[in-house]
C-alpha cells in the first residue's frame, strides 16, 4: 500500500500499548527523532504520557493529518471548531495535554492547548491567579499595593473609574446595577438596593449590607438588619464582572 | 479554577503568559515577583510580540478632527467584526497643541507623535499607556543670507510636516526621523517672498538625542496612509517635474545605515494626474494604492512592491461614491472616506460595502480623518504612565468588559 500504512507502537507511562499510522505519530517530532533514529520495529516508550492522554492527542494528530492530507473533507472554519471541541476538558487534563504536547513537541497542539489556558485566565484577578498555578505571593503587603498602584488602569475593568454603568441584567436576583462614586457602587435587585460600603474591602467579603428600599419612597432607607446577609459569589462575581476596583 | 494535581513547569507557565493581552499581564504583575521581573525581559516580550503578530491582534485608531473646536481625538475601533468596529473609547492628546499631532507608526506596536509646527515629539506605546516625551532637538538652525537681497533673512517658520518612525535592528534601536522646513524672509519687506531650506533630524532612543543628518536632494512631497515604516525602511512619496513631466518617485531611508535612496514608480502602476498613488504597508511590504482623479464610481487597485519588482495584489471595482481609501484594518478590510464624509469598510472577504456607525460625518472636519493601525505590546520605551495631562481617555457606552 505505501509508506502510510507503516504502522509504529507507542508504550505509555501506564502500559498501554498503540499502533498508529506512522504519519500520524511523527507529528509528534520527538517521536519522529526516535523513529527515524532507532530501530523502525521496535516499540517506542513515552514514559511521560498516559495512556489516555496519548489517545486523546492520537485523536487530535489523526484529525489534522487526514484533513491536511485532504483524506477529510473539513474547512479550516470546521477544523477550528473541532480544535474548540478538543480542549473542551477539565483543567487537570488540559495541563496534562499540555505537559505532553511539550514532551511530544507537537507545536500546533501546543499553541492550541496553551492559547486555551491563557484565554482562560485572562480576565481573572491575581488572587486566583496564584490558586491556579500553585504560586506562592512573595510580595510584602505594601509592596504589592505599590504595584497595584502603578498599574491600576489594568484593574479597572471597564477603563475608567466614575463612568455611569446602568445595565440591564438578565439575572433573576438582579434588575439594575448603578456606579455612583470611585469607592461605591449602587446595585438594584428587585426592591432592594444593595449598597456596597468600600469596594476595595469587597475582594474578600462574601456578605454586604442589604438596604431595603422602603414602600414610601418618602422614608429613609432602612437598613434590613444590623447582621449582614450572605449573598452567594454568584452575585460577587456578577458585581465584579461589572465594574470595581479590585 | 481548581488548585491543580501538580503544577506546570515554569517554561510552560511563561508560554502561556505570553500569549495574553497586555491588560492581563500588566494586573499580573502583582501575582509574584517572579512574574513582575520575568515580564519584562527581552525574550517574553518578544514572545508575547510575536503571538501578538501571529494572531493578528491589531488594534483601530481613527484618527479625526472635531469640526467645531479643530481638536483632533483618536477613536479607538472594536477589532471584532462582528461589532462593526463601534467605537470603544476616545483618546485626547493635550500633550500636543490643539490636541493634533501627526502620527507615524506603528513598530512593534508603538507610535510615534510628532507635532507639525513645534519641536514637540513623543513616543507612546498605548498597550502598556506608556508615554516617553522627547527631548527638543536643539539643533542650530542655520543662517541664510539671499545674494539677491544681499541680506541675512530672517528665520520667520519652522515646520516638521514629514517624519517616520522605526527600528534598527543592528543597534536594537527605535529611531525616528524628522524633515524640517525652514522658512526665511527678508523682514524688512512688507510683502516678503519666502525663501525655504530644510534639515533632517534622526533621534536615537538609545542615546535619546537628535543629530542633524544630510538632507536627501528630494523631499517628501505626500502623505502616507497609515504606517510608512517596513522591513528597516522608511518610505515617502515624493516627485520630480512639473505638471506635464511629472513622475512619482518613493524616497526611502534605512534605518540601519541611515542613506536615503530613490526608488522609481514604474508608468505601468499609474501617475498623477491621472491616478492618485497613496503609499502604505500591506501585508509586511511596501505598496501603493492607485485609484482615478476622475469620476464618481472609483475603482482601486493594490499594488505591491518587493526588490524593485511591481505586482498587482487585486483590484476594488467601482464601488460608487467613496472619495479615497483610508488604509487597511484587519484581514483585508479597506477603509474608506466616502462623498458625505462617511467611513465605510469594504470587507474583502464578501465584498461587501458597509458603513461604519460612528457619525464620523456629524461636524467633523472631513480631510483630516486617518486610519492608524497597531499590534498590542510590552515593549518599554523609558517614559512614564499615561497622565491626564497629556493623555485623555474616554470609555464609550460600548465599551465592553475587557479583561
Amino acid at each position: 500500500m505505501g509508506s502510510t500504512s507503516t504502522k509504529i507502537k507507542l508504550r505509555t507511562s501506564d502500559q498501554k500499548v498503540f499502533e498508529v499510522e506512522k504519519a500520524v505519530a511523527v507529528q509528534s517530532q520527538t517521536i519522529k527523532y526516535i523513529y527515524e533514529n532507532g530501530c523502525p520495529d521496535s516499540v517506542i516508550h513515552v514514559h511521560s504520557v498516559s495512556g489516555d492522554i496519548l489517545s486523546k492527542i492520537l485523536d487530535y494528530c489523526k484529525k489534522h493529518v487526514n484533513s491536511a492530507a485532504g483524506k477529510e473533507d473539513i474547512s479550516p472554519e470546521e477544523l477550528y471548531e473541532w480544535d474548540a471541541n478538543f480542549v473542551k476538558v477539565d483543567q487537570n487534563t488540559l495541563f496534562d495535554l499540555i505537559l505532553a504536547a511539550n514532551c511530544l513537541k507537537i507545536e500546533s497542539l501546543l499553541d492550541l492547548t496553551c492559547q486555551t489556558v491563557a484565554n482562560m485566565i485572562k480576565g481573572k484577578r491575581p488572587e486566583e491567579i496564584r490558586t491556579t498555578f500553585n504560586i506562592k505571593n512573595d510580595y510584602t503587603i505594601e509592596a504589592e499595593e505599590a504595584v497595584r498602584r502603578e498599574n491600576k488602569w489594568a484593574f479597572d475593568m471597564l477603563g475608567g473609574v466614575g463612568t455611569m454603568v446602568i445595565e440591564e441584567l438578565a439575572d433573576d436576583t438582579m434588575s439594575k446595577c448603578v456606579t455612583n462614586t470611585k469607592s461605591r457602587v449602587c446595585v438594584i435587585a428587585a426592591n432592594q438596593i444593595v449598597m456596597m460600603r468600600s469596594i476595595s474591602k469587597l475582594a474578600n467579603k462574601k456578605s454586604i449590607d442589604v438596604y431595603k428600599q422602603p414602600q414610601n419612597p418618602t422614608t429613609p432607607r432602612i437598613k434590613e438588619s444590623v447582621k449582614q446577609r450572605n449573598v452567594g459569589t454568584g452575585f460577587i462575581e456578577l458585581f465584579f464582572h461589572f465594574k470595581c476596583k479590585m | 479554577m481548581q488548585r491543580p494535581r501538580f503544577e506546570l513547569p515554569e517554561a510552560l507557565v511563561m508560554e502561556i503568559l505570553s500569549k495574553l493581552p497586555v491588560k492581563s499581564l500588566t494586573r499580573f504583575n502583582c501575582v509574584c515577583k517572579y512574574w513582575c521581573s520575568s515580564f519584562q525581559t527581552p525574550h517574553f516580550i518578544s514572545n508575547n510580540y510575536h503571538n501578538n503578530l501571529e494572531n493578528n491582534n491589531l488594534n483601530l485608531l481613527l484618527s479625526r478632527c472635531d469640526g467645531n473646536t479643530f481638536q483632533r481625538y483618536f477613536s479607538q475601533l472594536s477589532n471584532e467584526k462582528y461589532q462593526n468596529y463601534i467605537v470603544k473609547q476616545n483618546i485626547h492628546l493635550p500633550f500636543f497643541e490643539d490636541d493634533s499631532p501627526y502620527v507615524y507608526g506603528a513598530c512593534h506596536g508603538l507610535l510615534c507623535l510628532l507635532d507639525p509646527l513645534k519641536d514637540k515629539a513623543a513616543i507612546w506605546n498605548p498597550s502598556t499607556r506608556e508615554f516617553k516625551i522627547l527631548p527638543p532637538s536643539s539643533i542650530q538652525r542655520p543662517p541664510y543670507f539671499s545674494p539677491f537681497e544681499e541680506t541675512y533673512l530672517t528665520l520667520d517658520d519652522v515646520d516638521f510636516n514629514h517624519a517616520a518612525f522605526g527600528f534598527d535592528s543592528k543597534t536594537d534601536d527605535y529611531k525616528v526621523i524628522r524633515f524640517v522646513t525652514l522658512t526665511f524672509v527678508n523682514s524688512e519687506e512688507q510683502y516678503p517672498h519666502p525663501h525655504f531650506m530644510y534639515q533632517v533630524e534622526l533621534y536615537s532612543l538609545r542615546s535619546n538625542s537628535w543629530q542633524e543628518i544630510p538632507c536627501p536632494d528630494y523631499k517628501p512631497t505626500g502623505t502616507t496612509l497609515g504606517n510608512n515604516y517596513v522591513d528597516g525602511i522608511c518610505y515617502w512619496k515624493t516627485e520630480t517635474g512639473a505638471y506635464l513631466d511629472f513622475r512619482g518617485l518613493i524616497l526611502s531611508f534605512d534605518m540601519g545605515n541611515e542613506k536615503f535612496s530613490i526608488l522609481p514608480i514604474p508608468e505601468f502602476v499609474g501617475s498623477f494626474p491621472e491616478y492618485f498613488v497613496n503609499l502604505l504597508v500591506f501585508n509586511g511590504s511596501l505598496g501603493a494604492i492607485v485609484y482615478p482623479t476622475e469620476g464618481i464610481d472609483t475603482s482601486f487597485d493594490l499594488w505591491v512592491t518587493s526588490e524593485g519588482v511591481w505586482t498587482k495584489q487585486f483590484n476594488i471595482k467601482s464601488i460608487s461614491g467613496v472619495v479615497r481609501p483610508l488604509g487597511f484594518g484587519k484581514n483585508g478590510d479597506l477603509f474608506l472616506r466616502d462623498a458625505n464624509d462617511e467611513v465605510l469598510v469594504f470587507d474583502a472577504s464578501t465584498q461587501e460595502l458597509k458603513e461604519l456607525e460612528i457619525n464620523t460625518y456629524l461636524d467633523h472636519h472631513r480631510f483630516a480623518i486617518s486610519l492608524h493601525t497597531y499590534l498590542e505590546s510590552l515593549v518599554h520605551i523609558n517614559g512614564i504612565q499615561e497622565v491626564e495631562k497629556y493623555v485623555i481617555r474616554q470609555p464609550t457606552r460600548n465599551a465592553s468588559n475587557e479583561y
